[in-house]
């Protein structure tokens, strides 16, 4: 497009663009924070101390929410970019479940960072877990998963200071290779691994 | 029988703004926010108690007034509340549908007042219509509107005030006009002391008249508006006065021994000591505001903001909520946010054009639509900068006095680069029109939960957490 073309461009159109600019904007917002149903959690505050991934919790307050991604990242509250803060600072437990879809055996290198501990299990076997406090640090696993369907939980505790955890995942035809491949965070969906949604 | 398309318009917006201001204004029957002062000071008209309030009086007595005529509380014994200032528990089974009365009602009437400064602006009663929308459907106002406060009434006498400036800016004017002016500003004055950046309205017509060469009669219309204020204000002043003729039990506030005597000698109504009443009331009133803390953004749950940031929506703040099972109900000081960016938008075009034509000589299409985008840009940022100089803590709804300037800016401004257009029922103009003013229907009802007291899921609210700096917060 010339300039003489730019400055014979009809301005009526400005008006369009602004009034289509809009309705794109509210689509947007409302769709950004509309989580798909992919990971459960249960989110209960504890009353008393917690210090370890399996101390005895106090239940003050227990709610369910969904997210599409297990991506709560480093800070001093829970957050979760479709959500904004959450309001859980310290001691409170989370679990959060899923259900993948794997179409071939592969291998699957599972990346949890978490301040403080959690837990990983997967069709209630346990694959990993750190049950202490820590900062936030990096947990790796690689498992062989078989074709067909599997469950995740994860259990993570927030004691006192810092927290998040985020989770991501890789697969390759063998253990190297899941180490070496991309990784998609947990709840989204790739060629080699589908998350399900409820 | 061909019926004015203006009258068709008002009365649509009229009942359409039944539907978003008034109707069902009573519930929920629970108080939030500074109900619990408002309703204590209107109480104490009702029963003829003496107090003292930061606020002029006129916002609250005519809360006193919807209570007195709808009184329906008759059972109910409020006798606690002029023992206070602040009632902490209301009795059980009140109703808020007195109290809440007049600031419904006039928020309501404000649709219409709006259309008819819009009207008087374009000279166009479609572009009126919808410009209307921006009120009509502003979530904030709606919210803060159907509660026993201040700032409906607030703005009813300053739409008044901006009607009457605008109706009679080109004409040639009399001491009459500027003593109506007076009034309106007066009236609002006297419901909230910020209603002083009306006297902005006064020195821009004066300004006009002296640039045309209008110099004699000045001096008697600046005296005209001076005393037509004056008068009302000082009026509602008497009136506060007449009607507080029992002392408080309570608290002295600022109340002297030459006061306590006028109260002891029933002489509360005699202009005689109206002098002493008002020396003692604006000492409360100069006093309470320097006790007011200062904003504290590092204080956990601080509602208020600085005004910086009010254009943008920071900060929402929580009214009220209520727990059913997984769902909560709120009433959340919450914008509508097409209507709050179509009003900042329109802010910055407005700067961004008057300064292209006072700096960079831009040719002005249009004299008087830019006059008028010239003077509520000047409005808008004289009330911006007077209020950033205030130290003590401010809240969102301070900012609904400019935000409704920024309405008549956009409006204005949207006028001003596609006149023709609109004129000539251009449809890809008016096309678009339609499509702006859906979106803003759009997004009232999308975050009406916020002001009717609808319940949402916390998944149902984090939708409307569209940025983070709003500071919307689910109750959890």
């Amino acid at each position: 497009m010339s300039i003489g073309s730019f400055v014979r461009f009809d301005r009526r159109y400005g008006l369009v663009i602004f009034a289509l600019g809009i309705w794109i904007w509210i689509g947007y917002s409302i769709y950004a924070h509309t989580s798909k149903k992919i990971i459960k959690a249960t989110i209960i505050q504890s009353s008393k101390p917690v210090r370890h991934i399996d101390d005895r919790i106090y239940p003050q307050k227990k709610e369910t929410l969904w997210f599409d991604t297990l991506y709560f990242p480093k800070g001093n509250e829970l957050r979760h970019p479709k959500y904004g803060y959450l309001g859980y600072r310290q001691n409170f437990v989370a679990f959060f479940d899923t259900d993948i879809d794997v179409p071939k055996d592969e291998f699957v290198n599972f990346v949890i960072y978490s301040d403080d501990g959690f837990r990983l299990t997967i069709d209630k076997q346990k694959i990993m877990e750190y049950p202490k406090d820590r900062p936030f640090q990096k947990s790796e696993k690689v498992v062989r998963l078989a074709k067909g369907k599997h469950h995740i939980h994860i259990k993570y505790f927030q004691g006192y200071g810092q927290l998040g955890i985020v989770g991501y995942y890789a697969v390759g035809m063998s253990a190297k290779e899941a180490q070496k491949a991309r990784k998609y965070l947990i709840g989204k969906s790739s060629s080699d691994l589908k998350f399900l949604e409820h | 029988m061909k019926v004015n398309s203006f009258y068709l318009y008002a009365f649509f917006l009229f009942l359409l703004g039944f539907f978003t201001y008034f109707y069902n204004y009573w519930n929920p029957p629970k108080q939030f926010w500074d109900e619990n002062y408002h309703i204590a000071s209107a109480q104490k008209y009702i029963d003829r108690v003496a107090y003292m309030e930061p606020h002029p009086p006129l916002g609250k007595m005519l809360i006193a007034l919807g209570e007195a005529l709808l009184h329906p509380n008759e059972k109910i014994d409020k006798s606690g509340f002029d023992r206070t200032d602040y009632i902490k528990r209301f009795p059980k089974g009140m109703s808020f549908a007195g109290y809440r009365l007049f600031p419904a009602l006039f928020a309501w009437l404000n649709v219409i007042l709006f259309f008819l400064i819009l009207k008087e602006l374009v000279k166009d009663d479609l572009l009126a219509f919808f410009g209307s929308f921006l009120y009509l459907f502003d979530n904030a106002i709606i919210t803060h509107s159907r509660a026993a406060m201040l700032e409906s009434i607030q703005l009813f006498f300053v739409f008044g005030a901006i009607w009457w400036f605008v109706k009679k800016y080109e004409a040639q004017k009399s001491w009459k006009d500027y003593l109506i002016l007076g009034l309106w500003s007066g009236f609002a004055i006297a419901v909230k002391a910020n209603s002083a950046i009306l006297l902005l309205l006064f020195a821009l017509w004066v300004w006009r008249d002296i640039r045309q060469g209008i110099v004699i009669g000045v001096v008697s219309d600046a005296v005209a508006y001076v005393v037509a204020a004056g008068a009302i204000f000082f009026g509602v002043f008497y009136l506060h006065f007449a009607l507080g003729q029992k002392m408080p039990s309570h608290k002295n506030y600022a109340i002297s021994q030459e006061y306590k005597q006028i109260i002891k000698s029933g002489e509360t109504a005699n202009p005689a000591h109206f002098a002493v009443m008002m020396r003692d009331n604006l000492k409360y009133m100069s006093d309470y505001q320097k006790g007011v803390p200062r904003l504290n953004l590092c204080k956990k749950g601080e509602n208020g903001s600085l005004f910086i940031g009010w254009p943008l929506g920071i900060k929402a703040i929580n009214y009220r909520w209520e727990r059913h099972g997984s769902n909560v109900q709120y009433i959340y000081l919450q914008g509508n946010p097409v209507t709050w960016m179509i009003g900042l938008i329109g802010v910055l075009l407005a700067i961004v054009l008057v300064v292209a034509v006072y700096i960079f000589k831009t040719p002005v299409k249009n004299q008087r639509v830019f006059g008028y985008i010239t003077a509520f840009t000047f409005i808008y940022i004289s009330y911006m900068i007077a209020v950033g100089q205030i130290p003590r803590v401010m809240y969102l709804y301070h900012y609904f006095l400019p935000l409704t300037i920024s309405y008549i800016l956009a409006v204005l401004v949207l006028y001003y680069l596609f006149e023709e257009e609109i004129r000539k029922r251009d449809r890809v103009v008016w096309g678009s029109i339609v499509a702006i003013a859906a979106a803003i229907v759009f997004a009232w009802w999308f975050y009406s939960p916020f002001s009717y007291y609808k319940p949402l899921t916390t998944q149902e609210f984090n939708k409307r957490i569209w940025f983070e700096y709003w500071q919307l917060r689910p109750v959890r």
